[in-house]
């Protein structure tokens, strides 16, 4: 018998005479059984749909794209003590990766260091620790960091503090900021909507956003200073659609908020990048991709009126849906990754992280993080995809599905807009309604099954999770060797040396928002001071606890 | 006579500062919300005391914790014992990233239900029900 409990040739039968039954995309556009031309009527090539590398880029930013290069494959990797990730990285470098990406921990993210009271338990448990320069030392040990590519991933509040350590350590290593290949993660936007608790208020969040940018804008040319993390809004339940909008809606108010600095629109939109998913609706996610490319163009030249082609490109990185992902059959995630890294390549992506199989279940294992590796090698090398610049451009379906997607992105952006801005929009908690309503929305079509996710509401025998490559636990003495090594460079260091250049950067900060906090803040870190130390004393000058926590009480 | 008896189930719904996970646990808050659970929905607790205080406080007649961290063990471990040093006998469980083969360990240390991935908000509800109708 089979689910239905009809006989097995039943429900052979009718397995055979069976046909789709949602025909809308996964984000709700009804969809047609075939489109031809009469659906992309209006459009006009050289106005919508350029050849790549042409404005407004609808078909990719480069004009030969994959065959002048290969989008970057890196794993976001973290986990334990800096010496831990390190080791896992230089393994990823034996196994082929391009560039590198690295995660923080939890108390990290939030500004406070490892020996915090509260921190226990936590140390290295979802990244790694980054707490002082010498940590940053260790995790780039042995890392040529005037030739890679580093993905820095952290929240808004210590993203300054860790670049600044990254810059540090690089220049102790006879190579300048100029020469420095990467992306910081720079987006105290939407750091209030993937969970972790905003432990900067937003006006601060704001300025150490803007003082990055400046800082990047002026001394690091190769390096993007501002990601727009709209990945982890999808994560949160958001469809293709609200991806876009509520992406380029945060966008725009980094913007804002430069241009209110004083910078030039041309100066530092060239260095932006955006961060978004690729979920398990093929042509779906393709066509968002290339409908935020084309509107993101549109926008940065006719509202901000850039004169900088590279300030029109819409430059992403992908990471596939972690949320697509089950543990039910849990191989059966290999697959889904496949097919959603490959829409991204397919949308001409410039950076993939796709995930590893068993992240419904724990972080990945070595294992399971080579065949995410080995799923790009094969896209790249073996499907031969990357071989012609947007190879689905021209398609009546995907047009069509690209311009609906762009007008109803474009609607919520005007209704952005007349609140007064992304920010007005979060302050008001009309951004959690709409997160909150689409999530639910999803997890009631996976329900009622009106959305078939394969091992969860059919097919769901074996209802087996068994990963064949174990799960990843820390090394053990990990987090307790992590706290013992901050607590020793805390009674090591120069006392005196340390006050002083807390001193200073209260100084600094006193001086108002538009003062630059980079400089000293390296010389803090130069006298040892700490991530909870440096960002405690900024936080006390606006007017904050020093401890995010509110259990320390400044030393200083 | 449903109903009144349902109106008596009060939770507490809670996850750790450091969890950068949220959806699943809002999900199960407003599922049990719409079956008729009073829910304390309490995000971003410091430490298990404060959960304890509030469970006190509000007369819970259980908590539920999420955690995608892998904080599971620690967490269980710490709030099993403050309850049991403040003489508190109230039923706990626990949802999030939790492997299979911690789901046992969890129930050695004293959690009521383990609410892994692939778990269903229904699964967690009529959990609750059940457990707090034999209280």
């Amino acid at each position: 018998m089979s689910n239905n409990g009809k006989s097995n040739v039943d429900g052979l039968i009718d397995a055979y005479f069976e046909k789709p039954k949602r025909t809308t995309t996964w984000s709700g556009f009804p969809v047609k059984d075939i489109y031809t031309p009469k659906d992309i009527d209006g459009m006009d090539y050289e106005r919508d749909m350029p050849d790549a590398g042409k404005y407004p880029y609808t078909r990719g930013i480069h004009p030969d794209m994959f065959r002048g290069r290969y989008w970057t494959k890196r794993e976001v990797t973290g986990f334990g003590t800096p010496t831990d990730t390190n080791r896992r990285l230089k393994k990823q470098i034996e196994e082929g990766v391009s560039g590198l990406n690295v995660i923080r921990d939890n108390p990290t993210n939030l500004g406070i260091d490892p020996d915090h009271p509260l921190a226990e338990g936590e140390v290295g448990l979802v990244g790694v620790s980054l707490c002082s320069l010498k940590d940053m030392e260790m995790l780039t040990e042995g890392i040529p960091l005037d030739k890679v590519s580093m993905s820095l991933i952290c929240a808004s509040c210590p993203a300054i503090i860790i670049l600044s350590q990254y810059i540090l350590i690089a220049e102790q290593r006879g190579i300048s900021p100029a020469k420095l290949r990467g992306t910081i993660a720079n987006d105290p936007l939407h750091c209030r909507y993937c969970g972790w608790r905003p432990s900067n208020p937003i006006d601060l969040s704001l300025k150490l956003s803007v003082d990055i940018i400046e800082y990047c804008t002026n001394s690091m040319p190769l390096w993007n200073t501002a990601v727009v993390n709209s990945y982890d809004l999808r994560e949160n339940g958001v469809n293709a659609v609200q991806e876009v909008a509520f992406g380029l809606a945060m966008a725009m108010a980094y913007i804002d908020g430069a241009l209110k600095r004083g910078l030039n629109i041309d100066d530092f939109a060239s260095r932006r990048a955006f961060y978004c998913s690729s979920h398990i609706d093929f042509f779906e996610e393709i066509a968002k991709l290339r409908a935020a490319r084309r509107m993101w163009a549109r926008i940065v030249k006719e509202k901000y009126g850039a004169k900088n082609p590279n300030s029109w490109k819409f430059r992403f990185a992908v990471h596939t849906a972690g949320c697509s992902l089950v543990p039910q059959q849990p191989l059966n995630n290999i697959i889904r990754i496949a097919y959603e890294a490959l829409a991204a390549v397919l949308a001409g992506v410039q950076s993939l992280h796709s995930c590893s199989y068993d992240e419904p279940i724990a972080l990945p294992t070595e294992e399971s993080q080579r065949i995410a590796l080995r799923t790009q090698q094969i896209i790249a090398y073996e499907t031969g995809v990357s071989n012609v610049a947007d190879p689905l451009g021209g398609s009546y379906y995907v047009e069509n599905l690209t311009n609906r997607i762009e007008e109803q992105a474009a609607r919520i952006l005007d209704e952005i807009e007349k609140m007064g801005g992304m920010v007005e929009a979060m302050r008001t908690g009309w951004l959690d309604k709409e997160i909150d309503k689409s999530s639910l929305e999803y997890q009631k079509e996976i329900e009622r099954r009106e959305r078939i996710i394969v091992g969860v509401n059919a097919f769901a025998s074996p209802p087996d999770k068994k990963t064949p490559g174990g799960v990843h636990r820390n090394p053990a003495e990990s987090e307790k060797e992590q706290i013992n090594s901050v607590k020793e460079l805390k009674v090591k260091r120069d006392d005196k040396v340390l006050r002083q250049s807390i001193g200073k950067l209260r100084e600094k900060a006193q001086m108002g928002e538009g003062e630059n906090l980079f400089p000293t803040i390296m010389d803090a870190l130069r006298a040892k001071a700490t991530l909870g130390e440096i960002m405690g004393t900024i936080r006390e000058v606006y007017g904050y606890s020093y401890d995010p926590l509110n259990i320390l009480e400044s030393p200083f | 006579m449903e109903t009144a008896k349902k109106e008596k189930v009060r939770v507490l719904l809670t996850r750790h500062v450091f969890e950068g996970h949220d959806i699943g646990l809002r999900t199960i808050v407003n599922r049990c919300r719409e079956s008729g659970i009073e829910v304390i929905y309490y995000p971003r607790f410091k430490d298990l005391n404060e959960v304890v205080k509030v469970a006190e406080e509000e007369d819970v007649g259980l908590i539920g914790i999420s955690s995608s961290t892998g904080a599971h063990l620690y967490l269980s471990e710490v709030l099993i014992s403050t309850l049991k040093e403040k003489g508190m006998v109230m039923p706990v469980i626990v949802g999030g990233i939790i492997p299979d083969k911690d789901a046992s360990t969890l129930k050695g240390l004293g959690i009521a239900g383990v609410f892994g991935p692939g778990s269903t908000p229904d699964e967690v509800v009529s959990f609750i029900f059940t457990l707090l109708d034999r209280h």
